[in-house]
Order: structure tokens, then C-alpha cells, then sequence
């Protein structure tokens, strides 16, 4: 399919999705009160954005996620090439990764505050928690897949261990890498707003499940048309910087 | 002068669930003397490959030494450049950019460093294709890559394992006398696998024969046909008609023996 049908495509299915939710409500199938029509949302999106309080939990789960989001970039990338490098890191911590797997990582949340107060610290932990596993597992299959002669010839130039983690392993295992950093990138939007849900301060998730609560359905509606938005935005600029560093693939 | 030896080499190595001992090389003993071509022939599976793996420093042998200029080598070194048959190119990198990995590792100004990345571009006719990547090249362009990145090195030795074996026929048979003239003008001591008679004979000074498994030197033959080797007068003379039947029939009792 050519890049232009795609676009068409997928502006299609978004406004039909649009259209519908307009639909359920002015017909007045589902009540307003429940469904407030999509305008009226988005509508209530901007005035929600130009206000003073809302960019104030903006920038509280901008900040969590960000430092979240490095922090476990940082840790997990070097770790994931470090297991394919050395047998014994892998069979040490191979099994622990698959023990927490499964773990949801909103269940921890509760435990971490226990540990570490219900502030910023608990918050960000989880992020990197919950980023950790598809960044670490998406490093290791890409640097256990790099061919032995990429590494060899690199040795036969004088390479040391080092030089050959980061100017072999690392860029030989960007693609792959990469593909792990766009699933890490939902987690830990998901992440964030439910750990604002439980621990609650500020925040998008904050804000989002206290207008539940309050039965401000419509500001409900408003925040999470934000949301979405912040996550379009945020997987357009990952594809944007994907494309650029990947050129060579 | 002797550059390189390889001094009684064996090797064995664990395959398989039961750990079951397979000998890949037994006993090898070569002697290799500054700037000559050397080859090494025989069956696919035979150990030429370890053979050159070992020599590199890749991978340890389970006995006997390697000596470079009369000293012991263990681990991979900037004296042994290698070639590998997959070209084993930096992907990311391009075709200048690739050149210049290697010498980035060596205390230089940068401008020594293009220099001499622009020398070994001229020498292996890369022109005009300095910032391509990779994957935007033929496997002939890439190999001649891969070739400039390791002479760019300035290694002592040059290891090349099969370079011409995933090339189609016609870019192989030009790759051969591309590498004959830049290996006129280096002079570099070449150590050269292939299971290819005609190619073995028509770039080598001499040729070692492997038998199979355990691979071990059968013989080692002469090449004493007059340089520059020229194709077109080569296949007519009698003596290298000559050679490539006795390698032939060399070669073909040791991959009978096999089956």
C-alpha cells in the first residue's frame, strides 16, 4: 500500500470512530451525561490545556515520565548487551527476569510505596520497573544476534572490550533496540497514569480519575482525548528519530 | 624471511548433546614466508577455516602455537587483518566511514586518517561510492570495502577466508586479478582459503592441500608459474594445465575418502 493510501486509511478509521462516538450521543442512544458528544470533548480538551492547573499535572507526569523513561534506558540497554556478551550475566539474571514478567506492574505500585512513601520516587520506580523487561530482552536479542565475524574484525583492528560494547554491540543492535524502546514507550505512559491513580498528587492520572469521581464525565472524556494525543505525538517523534538514525537499514 | 608459523596445531572441540569429541585439526605445521600468497584448498569441513580462525587469534587451539615474526600470538592483533567470505561490513557505517572504524583506534590526526582512507579507496576502485552504505552495494563492492578496511590497517598479514565465495562467477574472476594488482602493490603476506583449484593456483605461490577431518596438510605444491599472472595466457600453458589436474585429483581422493 503506497504511503498516501496509508494516510488516507488511517484518517478514515479515526473519523469514523469520531463520528460514531458524535452519533451515540446526539442521538441521545447512550445519555450526555455518560457520553458527552466528541466536539463538546474536545472542545473541553483546549480549554482544559489553556488552563493553569491542568499544565500543572501536565508537567508533574511530564517529568515522571521523562526521568522514568531515561533512567530505564540507561540501566537496561547496557544490561541487555552485557547478557548476550557473557554466559554468566545471562544465566543469572535470566531467570529473574522471567519470574517478574508476568508480574503486573501495577500491582506493585502499592508495595513501592510502601517502600518508598507515596511521592515522585515510588512513581518513577515503576516506570523503569515497567520499561525494564521488553528494553532489556529487545538489547539482548539484538546484540545476540550480531554476527561473530562483525565482532571479529573488530578485534583484528584493535578493538577492546569496551569498544566493541559500544561501537559494535550497541549501534549492530539499534533496530532491534528500537522496536523495544516503542513497546517500553506505551508501557510507561500506562504506567505513569496508573501509578498516578493510586498514589494520588498530581498528575495526568490524578486529574483524569479524580473528574471520574466527581462525576465531571465530560473532563474525563477532555483528558483522555489529551492523552491520546500525547501518545501520537510521542510515537510520531519516535518514528521521526527512527527513521533518521536508521538510515543505514 | 619466515613471518608466520604454525607449530604442530590441533584442535578439538565438543559437538553435539553428548559432547561428543570431534578432531578438526591435527598436527599442522606450516611456515609462511614475508609477502608470499599462500592457499589453502580442500573439502568444505575440513578445518581451513579453523585453521585461519586459530592464526587470527579468534579462537584458542587445543594444542601447538602460532608465532608471528618468531613471536607466540594468542589473541587477535592489528598485525592480522581479516576477510571474511560475508564481507562482515559495518552496516551502519558507510563506505569511507568504514574504512576509518579501524583507523580510529590508533592515536592519529584525523587528517593522516582520511589519508590513508582515500588511498586504500583509490587503490580498490571505490570512488564515487564513499558515502554509501552497505546494503547499497554489490557484493563485489562490498568485498572491495571490506579488503580497503583491513589494508587500511596496515596489518602484516591478511587472512581471507573464502572472499570471493559468495561472489557470482564473473565479479569472482575480476575480484581475483583486482586482488593480484593490490596485493602487487602492498606486498603484503597472504594467507588465502578458498575451494576453488583455479583460483588457489592462479593467485598463489604455493598451495597447501588439506585432507578431511581431522584436517591436516597433505601437501604442500609450488605454484611456479611466472607474475603477472595473466588469465588469458595462463590456461593455455601446459604447466598450469598440469596443476590443476593434480589438484584436482588431490583434492577429489580426499572428499572420496569422505564418502
Amino acid at each position: 500500500m503506497s504511503k498516501r493510501n496509508r494516510i488516507v486509511y488511517a484518517i478514515f478509521s479515526v473519523v469514523s470512530v469520531f463520528l460514531l462516538w458524535e452519533g451515540l450521543s446526539r442521538t441521545g442512544w447512550i445519555p450526555h451525561e455518560v457520553l458527552p458528544p466528541f466536539t463538546t470533548s474536545l472542545q473541553g480538551s483546549f480549554e482544559l490545556m489553556a488552563t493553569e492547573e491542568f499544565s500543572r499535572h501536565l508537567f508533574a507526569s511530564s517529568c515522571r515520565w521523562a526521568i522514568g523513561f531515561s533512567i530505564s534506558l540507561i540501566l537496561s540497554i547496557p544490561i541487555g548487551i552485557y547478557m548476550a556478551r557473557s554466559r554468566r550475566v545471562y544465566n543469572f539474571l535470566d531467570p529473574i527476569l522471567t519470574l517478574t514478567y508476568p508480574v503486573p506492574k501495577a500491582a506493585m505500585i502499592p508495595i513501592l510505596m510502601l517502600w518508598m512513601g507515596a511521592g515522585d520516587l515510588s512513581k518513577v520506580t515503576v516506570i523503569v520497573i515497567g520499561c525494564f523487561i521488553p528494553l532489556v530482552i529487545s538489547a539482548y536479542h539484538g546484540a545476540q544476534g550480531v554476527e561473530t565475524s562483525l565482532i571479529w574484525s573488530a578485534r583484528a583492528m584493535g578493538m577492546g572490550e569496551r569498544a566493541i560494547l559500544f561501537r559494535i554491540l550497541l549501534p549492530a543492535s539499534l533496530p532491534t533496540i528500537f522496536s523495544g524502546v516503542r513497546m517500553a514507550l506505551a508501557i510507561s505512559l500506562i504506567v505513569v497514569l496508573g501509578s498516578e491513580m493510586i498514589a494520588r498528587q498530581s498528575g495526568l492520572g490524578y486529574y483524569l480519575f479524580n473528574s471520574l469521581e466527581m462525576g465531571l464525565y465530560q473532563t474525563t472524556y477532555s483528558v483522555l482525548i489529551i492523552i491520546s494525543g500525547i501518545g501520537l505525538l510521542l510515537d510520531l517523534i519516535f518514528s521521526l528519530i527512527m527513521r533518521k538514525v536508521l538510515i543505514w537499514s | 624471511m619466515t613471518k608466520l608459523v604454525v607449530q604442530k596445531v590441533s584442535k578439538t572441540y565438543k559437538s553435539g548433546k553428548e559432547g561428543k569429541e570431534v578432531e578438526a585439526l591435527e598436527g599442522v605445521d606450516l611456515e609462511i614466508k614475508e609477502g608470499e600468497f599462500f592457499s589453502i584448498i580442500g573439502p568444505s569441513g575440513c578445518g581451513k577455516s579453523t585453521l585461519l580462525y586459530i592464526i587470527g587469534g579468534f579462537i584458542p587451539p587445543s594444542n601447538g602455537a602460532i608465532l608471528v615474526n618468531g613471536k607466540g600470538v594468542t589473541s587477535p592483533g592489528i598485525d592480522r587483518g581479516i576477510v571474511f567470505q560475508e564481507f562482515a561490513l559495518f552496516p551502519w557505517k558507510t563506505v569511507i566511514q568504514n574504512i576509518l572504524y579501524g583507523l580510529e583506534q590508533r592515536k592519529m590526526v584525523k587528517n593522516e586518517r582520511v589519508k590513508i582512507a582515500e588511498k586504500y579507496i583509490e587503490m580498490t576502485g571505490l570512488r564515487g561510492m564513499e558515502n554509501l552504505y552497505p546494503k547499497e552495494l554489490s557484493g563485489g563492492m562490498k568485498q572491495r570495502v571490506a579488503i580497503a578496511r583491513t589494508l587500511a590497517c596496515d596489518p602484516e598479514i591478511l587472512l581471507m577466508d573464502e572472499p570471493f565465495g559468495s561472489l557470482d562467477a564473473q565479479t569472482r574472476v575480476f575480484m581475483q586479478d583486482e586482488l593480484l594488482r593490490i596485493w602487487d602493490e602492498t606486498r603484503k603476506t597472504v594467507l588465502f582459503v578458498t575451494h576453488s583449484i583455479e583460483e588457489a593456483v592462479h593467485l598463489s605461490d604455493r598451495v597447501a592441500i588439506f585432507s578431511h577431518r581431522p584436517g591436516k596438510i597433505k601437501e604442500i605444491l609450488l605454484i611456479d608459474i611466472p607474475r603477472p599472472r595473466i588469465r588469458e595466457e595462463e590456461v593455455s600453458r601446459s604447466q598450469y594445465i598440469k596443476l590443476i589436474n593434480y589438484l584436482w585429483k588431490a583434492v577429489e581422493r580426499e572428499a572420496k575418502g569422505f564418502f
